[in-house]
C-alpha cells in the first residue's frame, strides 16, 4: 500500500461567479514512504490548490486523497490526524509567525497534536536543530530574526510536527544562493533522519534535477509529465515549448541539438552534459584521425 | 474560503450604468434610498423597484452575482419580516393560532413584511450596483469632488479620500493574506472553526497578529513607493479621468428628483381607502 | 564627474539612526557612476546593503556622508527632491506592497497625477507607457487579479509614465516565477536597448546580470568588485566569498576544461556556451 493515494481531484475556485476558474481536473498518483518529488509547473497550473488538498485544507469537488489507506475527507478526526502526518510550509511562510518568542512558535503545531510539555520542548529543540537555530536565538521574537532566520524558525514550526510527509512550496523563495542552499541541505537533512517522504514545489529546475527521486510536471491542473529527472528532462524541447524553464544543461543540449550536434536527450546535470560533450569531442577527433 | 466573496466588488464594464458620471451616480443612489424611507404605499415602491431592476438589467452585472449578493442579507430581511407578520397585530384579523395567546396574523401584518423585505432588497440592490459599477477610484475620485466644500471649514478632503482609495485596493489583498494565514495556521492544527466563541475568538490570535504586523510592513512599503512617485498630497494634482456632467446625467439625476417628488406627494397626500396609494407602514 | 555620468555615488556612507526603522544593512564608502543608457547590474546576497542603494539613489535616503548626484544634482538638497525622483524612478521588490490603485491605467496615471500633467497628455504617457511594458490590453484590468510578473511591469510602466531618464530596480524579480521573471527581464532590456534607459538593476539572480554593460558587487555594505560581466565572472574565488554563484553556463566551461576541453573566453549564457563549443568543434574539423 502506498503511503499517500491521490484519486482522480478535481476542483474549481469562486464556484457560481464570473471568476470561476478550473484549477485541477482528474489528478492521480501515489506517493511511497522516503521519497523526494519535486512539482514544477506555471504559476496558476494548480500546484498551490493541489498542496492545500493534500493537506485536508481544501476538499476536492470530485475524487479522493488517501493517506495510510485512509479517505482524509472522510470525517473531521481523520481530516485533523492528517493535518498532523502531512507537514504543509506555504511559501514565504515568515509572514505567519506570531508568538513571543521562536521556542513558542515552532512548539504551536506540537501543542496542538496534544502533546506532553516535555514532548513539546523535545520536538521543538530536536526542529530547531534541523535548521540550524541554537539556544540563544530561541529565546527572541522571531520578528527580531533576519530574513533567512526567519524562514528556518517557520520552517522549523512545521518540522516540529514530525510529519510523514513534508510538503513545502517554494521553500527558497526569495533567498540568495547560499540561503537556498543551506535551507536544501537542511530538508535533505529532515528526511535523511526521520525516513520521511519530501514533496517540494520549486521554480529551480537545477534544484529539482539534483535532489528529486521523481518529478510532476503540472500544466493547466494536470498532470503533464512524470517521472525520474532523467526522464522528465527528456522532455526539455516539450517542458521549453510549455514556456517551462530546464536546467542549464539540458537547455544548452537542446540548442546544440539544434544546431545540428547529435547529443542523447538525457542531460540534464552539468556533470552529465560535461560528459557527453567530452565524448562527442572525442568522437569527432576520432572519426578525423581514422578518415 | 473568504477569497469567494464577490460582494462590493467592482466589474469593469461599458453599460450605461459605467458611464453615468460617479458624482450623479452616488447623488442619484442616495435620493432613491431618500425616496425609498419617504415611500409608505404600494405603488410608488412599485416603482422604485421597478427602478432598481431595470437598472440591474441595464449594467450587465451577471445575474448571479446580483443573487450572490442578495443571499447574504436574505437571513436580516427574513428576520424583519417574520417580526412584522407575528408583531403586528393592526387590521383584520386572518388567523389567531392560539386561543390562549393573545397572537395574530392580520392582512397589515402580511402587507408590512412584503414591503419590508421589498425595500430592503430594492436597498441593497441599488447600493452594490453603485459599487459594482464604479471602480473604486472613481468613487473615491467622486467622494472627494462631492465633498471638496468642505476644505474651506479644514477638512483635509484629499487625504481622506486617499485613504479610502488605499483600504479599498488592499481590500483584495489583505482578504487574500488572511486566506493563506489561515490555512497555514489550520495546517499546523489551528482550531479556528470549533470550539466556543472565547477559545475561537484565542484561535484567532495566530491570524491576526501576522496579518498585523505584515500590515504595518505593507504600509511602510507602500510608504516609499508613494514618496518614489513624487506623491506630495492633493496640491496640484490632475486626474487621468476628467469627470464631465453630460445632458444625459442631468437627466437621470432630474428624473430621479421628479420620481423622489412623486413618492413624496403620494405619501403626504390622502388618497382615501386605495389599496396601492394607502400608507401601508 | 564624467560628463555623462547620470547617477554618481562619491564615497556614500548610510546608517540608521533610528533605532525603530526596519533593519537593513548600510552601506560604507561606496563610489560608481552610471552613464547615460547604461545597464548596470548590483549585485549581493541577503542584507548586503544593495537595497539601501535603491533608496539611496533618488533622494528617499539622504547620505550620512559622501554625496549622491543625479544629473550633477546633491540628492541632499530638498529643492532637489522632486526633479530627482522625476529623473530616476525606482521600482521594488514587492508587487502588492507599490500598487496604489485598484485599476490598471489609474495607477500607471499615479505618479504623473502627481506631477500635475495636463489629462490629454496624461492619457498618452498612461497608454505610452501600458504599450512599453506590453501590457496595453489590460489597462482596464484590476490590479490585483495580474500575476505578479504583470504587476513589476505595472509598476514599471508607472514609473515609465513619469518620464525618467533611469530606472532603478530593487531585486524586482525576487518575488516571481520563471516566466514573470523573464517577461520583466526582457521589458528592461527592451526599455535600455530600444529606449535609451539607464538601468541600475539590484539582484542576487546571477543570469540577470551577464548581460549588463557593468556590474558592481556589494557585500558587507562595501564595494568588492566593480567591472564588466567578463571580467567580474573570471573572479570565482571573489564571487563564492560574497555569497553569489557563477553562472551555469561558466560552471559547465570549468567542468569541459577538467575534461581537456578548452573553450577560450569563458561563456556566461547558454547562447553563448553553445557557440563557443560549436567554435571548438569546427577548430577540430
Amino acid at each position: 500500500m502506498p503511503l499517500l493515494e491521490v484519486k482522480n481531484l478535481s476542483y474549481s475556485y469562486s464556484k457560481g461567479t464570473p471568476f470561476e476558474k478550473k484549477a485541477l481536473s482528474d489528478i492521480s498518483f501515489s506517493v511511497e514512504k522516503g521519497e523526494y518529488i519535486s512539482i514544477i509547473g506555471h504559476t496558476g497550473s494548480g500546484k498551490s490548490t493541489l498542496m492545500q488538498m493534500l493537506d485536508g485544507l481544501i476538499k476536492p469537488d470530485e475524487g479522493s486523497v488517501v493517506l495510510e489507506g485512509k479517505d482524509i475527507n472522510s470525517d473531521k478526526k481523520i481530516t485533523r490526524e492528517a493535518r498532523f502526518k502531512v507537514g504543509l510550509c506555504f511559501q514565504y511562510p515568515e509572514y505567519q509567525l506570531f508568538e513571543e518568542t521562536v521556542e513558542k512558535d515552532i512548539a504551536f503545531g506540537p501543542k496542538n497534536m496534544g502533546l506532553s510539555a516535555a514532548e513539546i520542548s523535545e520536538r521543538v529543540l530536536k526542529a530547531a536543530a534541523f535548521v540550524k537555530l541554537d539556544g540563544e536565538l530561541l529565546k527572541r521574537s522571531p520578528f527580531d530574526l533576519s530574513g533567512g532566520q526567519k524562514r528556518r524558525a517557520a520552517i522549523a514550526g512545521v518540522m516540529a510536527m514530525l510529519p510523514e510527509i513534508l510538503i513545502l512550496d517554494e521553500p527558497a523563495a526569495g533567498l540568495d544562493p547560499v540561503g537556498r542552499n543551506e535551507i536544501l541541505s537542511m530538508i535533505s537533512e529532515y528526511r535523511r533522519s526521520t525516513g520521511a517522504t519530501v514533496m517540494m514545489v520549486t521554480h529551480s529546475m537545477e534544484t529539482a534535477a539534483a535532489v528529486s527521486d521523481r518529478i510532476f510536471v503540472l500544466e493547466n491542473g494536470a498532470i503533464a509529465y512524470t517521472g525520474t529527472p532523467r526522464e522528465v528532462f527528456g522532455h526539455s524541447e516539450e517542458l521549453i515549448k510549455m514556456g517551462l524553464d530546464v536546467p542549464v544543461s539540458a537547455k544548452i543540449a537542446s540548442e546544440l541539438r539544434s544546431r545540428g550536434l547529435d547529443l542523447p536527450l538525457d542531460i540534464y546535470t552539468a556533470e552529465g552534459c560535461a560528459d557527453a560533450l567530452a565524448r562527442y569531442a572525442a568522437k569527432l577527433k576520432e572519426g578525423k584521425r581514422n578518415g | 474560503m473568504v477569497k469567494n466573496i464577490t460582494v462590493g466588488q467592482f466589474f469593469p464594464g461599458n453599460s450605461p450604468l459605467h458611464k453615468l458620471d460617479p458624482r450623479i451616480k452616488i447623488t442619484v443612489t442616495l435620493i432613491y434610498i431618500v425616496a425609498l424611507f419617504v415611500c409608505r404605499s404600494f405603488l410608488p415602491l412599485i416603482v422604485l423597484t421597478a427602478i432598481s431592476v431595470t437598472a440591474v438589467a441595464l449594467s450587465r452585472i451577471p445575474l448571479k452575482t446580483v443573487f450572490n449578493g442578495l443571499k447574504m442579507v436574505m437571513l436580516l430581511v427574513c428576520f424583519t419580516a417574520f417580526l412584522q407578520i407575528f408583531y403586528n397585530d393592526k387590521g383584520n384579523v386572518l388567523w389567531k393560532p392560539f386561543d390562549r395567546f393573545d397572537f395574530v396574523i392580520t392582512d397589515a401584518g402580511i402587507f408590512s413584511a412584503v414591503f419590508i423585505t421589498v425595500r430592503i432588497i430594492s436597498l441593497i440592490l441599488a447600493g452594490s450596483l453603485m459599487v459594482n459599477t464604479t471602480s473604486p477610484t472613481m468613487l473615491t475620485d467622486a467622494i472627494e469632488r462631492l465633498l471638496s466644500p468642505l476644505t474651506l471649514v479644514k477638512v483635509n478632503v484629499h487625504s481622506l479620500a486617499m485613504m479610502m482609495t488605499i483600504a479599498l485596493r488592499f481590500i483584495p489583498t489583505l482578504i487574500e493574506e488572511i486566506d493563506i494565514i489561515m490555512s497555514a495556521q489550520k495546517a499546523r492544527g489551528a482550531q479556528l472553526e470549533t470550539g466556543s466563541i472565547k477559545e475561537r475568538a484565542k484561535a484567532l490570535v495566530p491570524v491576526f497578529i501576522p496579518l498585523f504586523v505584515n500590515s504595518f510592513r505593507r504600509a511602510y512599503e507602500l510608504a516609499f513607493a508613494m514618496e518614489c512617485r513624487c506623491y506630495t498630497g492633493g496640491k496640484g494634482r490632475t486626474r487621468l479621468k476628467i469627470m464631465k456632467i453630460r445632458v444625459s446625467d442631468i437627466l437621470v439625476l432630474v428624473g430621479m428628483l421628479c420620481v423622489l417628488g412623486g413618492v413624496i406627494f403620494v405619501s403626504v397626500y390622502d388618497f382615501g381607502d386605495n389599496i396601492m396609494l394607502r400608507a401601508v407602514m | 564627474m564624467e560628463p555623462n555620468a547620470l547617477i554618481k555615488f562619491d564615497n556614500v556612507s548610510f546608517s540608521y539612526d533610528d533605532e525603530d526603522a526596519i533593519k537593513d544593512y548600510a552601506v560604507e564608502n561606496i563610489s560608481f557612476e552610471v552613464k547615460k543608457g547604461e545597464f548596470v547590474a548590483v549585485l549581493g546576497r541577503n542584507g548586503s546593503g544593495k537595497s539601501t542603494v535603491a533608496k539611496l539613489s533618488n533622494s528617499i535616503y539622504i547620505p550620512s556622508s559622501g554625496k549622491v548626484y543625479v544629473d550633477g544634482n546633491d540628492t541632499s538638497v530638498t529643492e532637489n527632491e522632486l526633479p530627482i525622483r522625476k529623473k530616476v524612478g525606482v521600482v521594488f521588490q514587492n508587487p502588492d506592497n507599490q500598487i496604489v490603485a485598484s485599476i490598471v491605467e489609474e495607477e500607471v496615471a499615479f505618479g504623473p497625477e502627481n506631477l500635475g500633467v495636463e489629462p490629454a497628455e496624461l492619457r498618452r504617457r498612461v497608454d505610452g507607457a501600458l504599450k512599453a511594458v506590453g501590457m496595453y490590453e489590460y489597462r482596464r484590468h484590476e490590479t490585483h487579479r495580474l500575476s505578479g510578473g504583470q504587476k513589476q511591469r505595472i509598476a514599471i510602466a508607472g514609473m515609465i509614465a513619469m518620464m525618467p531618464q533611469c530606472l532603478v530596480l530593487d531585486e524586482p524579480t525576487a518575488m516571481l516565477d520563471p516566466q514573470g521573471r523573464r517577461d520583466v527581464m526582457h521589458t528592461v532590456k527592451k526599455l535600455n536597448k530600444e529606449n535609451g534607459m539607464s538601468v541600475v538593476f539590484i539582484t542576487h539572480f546571477m543570469e540577470e546580470a551577464v548581460n549588463a554593460d557593468k556590474i558592481i558587487i556589494i557585500d558587507e555594505g562595501k564595494k568588492a568588485a566593480e567591472g564588466t560581466p567578463d571580467e567580474i565572472f573570471a573572479q570565482r574565488s571573489l564571487i563564492k566569498k560574497c555569497g553569489l554563484e557563477i553562472p551555469e553556463s561558466a560552471e559547465l566551461a570549468e567542468l569541459l576544461a577538467a575534461r581537456g576541453i578548452n573553450l577560450g573566453k569563458t561563456p556566461l549564457t547558454p547562447d553563448g556556451f553553445a557557440d563557443a563549443f560549436m567554435n571548438y568543434i569546427s577548430s577540430i574539423k
